[in-house]
């Protein structure tokens, strides 16, 4: 039986199907190139945070500060990724330096799209709580939290198709372990470390 | 192209590297399903910051080259002030320290490392003019800030233990990780001086006896280590002194 395949995708899919290959080849690219990718999953991440926060906006009886969920995870971000690059080069893993930067710059880009396509779910559970089925949501949390999930999930991926020893293994989990836990005591205490609008 | 089941399964495999998980619904390219690797820069590429971490060997061969001498130690001051400020930053927000005094940790840290150093210096070159192994002062100097420097970035890596549980437990757990994390750099930063001491004085000596396989005879290693250990000694004494007179993180 003949199949009609589809072909292979171009550009940002195919950065997004296949991370760990295209962290070696991203980072063999000037720096700008990771950065660039960074930048613009931290723009999507950003436009789904507001999105939620304006669709919270409408119901403040939840008591979620609205931004401070993106603003946890950030901070996460910033404090655990330059463990993770000191710890791989320490440790001597198979990934060059400007590899792992650009495997964040995946991730980050991977967690862009992902919160990116949870906006159509939030609108939708937004007129759900318009009607008078007297459901709520607390949708500003929902956000950081996948976009966290989706850049362990690339960052693990990349790690393991790159260097599969145990050590990498560890550094991996390590890393996860320490993205959560920053987020949630930082999303807990409502830090001022970051000022956001 | 379609690969069949048996192309697939005869993909090479690199030693280590796996092939990545692609999606299914896709028509991938042969070169697409092979095992993914990173492919290693040569030594000469990776810089200085790589060196610091990874290899001392390397740095070692930085320090003898004098055309490369100031830019390592120039390279390795850059790095342990900014790793020594970004442990600052993240160990001062997690004790809850404000935007004045955030920029006051940032600041007094590093410069407490680098007044340690200054201090420690003539200690040092004293010791080994003492125990005939004199080290000239461009040669130690840079061997005790590249050993300072990957203590610091190692401490900067730590950063997110004191971050997460000087929030969980400021009374105990806190305390003890921001304690903890300068032991485990300072216990790198020393064994990073030993091996950087012993690393040169083999290397001095195989380009004097233009012998690659020459080792250093025993009387000269033990001098060679009373050296390494009084300089980690000193460095420890001044830089404790530094960090506690002074209080970065109050």
């Amino acid at each position: 039986m003949h199949v009609h395949t589809h072909p292979a995708p171009r550009g940002l899919l195919r950065a997004l199907d296949r991370p760990a290959r295209e962290a070696v080849e991203l980072g063999h690219r000037p720096l700008r190139a990771s950065v660039a990718y960074a930048a613009a999953g931290l723009g999507l991440v950003t436009l789904a945070s507001v999105v939620a926060a304006l669709l919270d906006a409408g119901q403040p009886s939840l008591g979620v500060p609205r931004l401070d969920a993106l603003r946890a995870g950030l901070e996460s971000i910033a404090i655990v990724s330059p463990a993770l690059l000191i710890a791989s080069l320490y440790l001597g893993l198979r990934m060059a330096l400007r590899t792992i930067i650009a495997g964040l710059a995946l991730g980050l880009l991977t967690g862009g799209f992902v919160a990116a396509s949870l906006i159509p779910l939030m609108a939708f559970l937004s007129l759900v709580e318009r009607t008078d089925a007297g459901l709520q949501f607390a949708m500003s949390p929902l956000v950081p939290t996948v976009a966290l999930i989706s850049i362990s999930v690339v960052v693990l991926r990349i790690m393991s198709t790159l260097d599969p020893s145990r050590t990498s293994m560890w550094v991996g989990r390590l890393f996860v372990v320490l993205v959560f836990s920053v987020f949630a005591f930082r999303f807990l205490s409502h830090s001022t470390f970051f000022v956001l609008p | 192209m379609v690969l069949s089941e048996a192309q697939l399964t005869a993909a090479p495999m690199t030693l280590g590297a796996r092939p990545e998980p692609v999606s299914p619904f896709v028509l991938w390219s042969a070169e697409d399903l092979l095992p993914v690797e990173d492919i290693a820069l040569a030594e000469e590429d990776r810089g200085l910051f790589v060196h610091l971490l990874q290899d001392p060997d390397a740095l070692v061969k930085r320090m003898l080259d004098p055309t490369r001498i100031q830019s390592t130690l120039l390279g390795s001051l850059l790095v342990m002030v900014s790793s020594m400020s970004v442990f600052a930053l993240a160990a001062g927000s997690g004790i809850g320290l404000d935007a004045p005094g955030l920029f006051r940790a940032t600041a007094l840290l590093p410069l407490n490392t680098l007044l340690a150093v200054a201090a420690a210096l003539g200690p040092a070159y004293a010791t080994s003019i003492l125990v005939a192994a004199r080290m000239p002062m461009a040669r130690l100097v840079t061997a005790m800030t590249s050993a300072l420097a990957a203590g610091s970035v190692i401490l900067a890596a730590l950063s997110p233990l004191p971050y997460v549980l000087l929030e969980l437990d400021p009374v105990w757990a806190g305390p003890l990780s921001l304690v903890g994390s300068f032991a485990a750099a300072a216990m790198l930063s020393g064994i990073r001086v030993r091996r950087t001491l012993m690393a040169m004085a083999v290397a001095v000596r195989r380009a004097s006896l233009d012998d690659p396989a020459v080792e250093l005879p025993d009387e000269v290693a033990h001098r060679v280590g009373i050296l390494a250990r009084m300089t980690m000694v000193v460095l420890a004494f001044t830089v404790s002194l530094s960090f506690w007179a002074f209080d970065a993180l109050v």
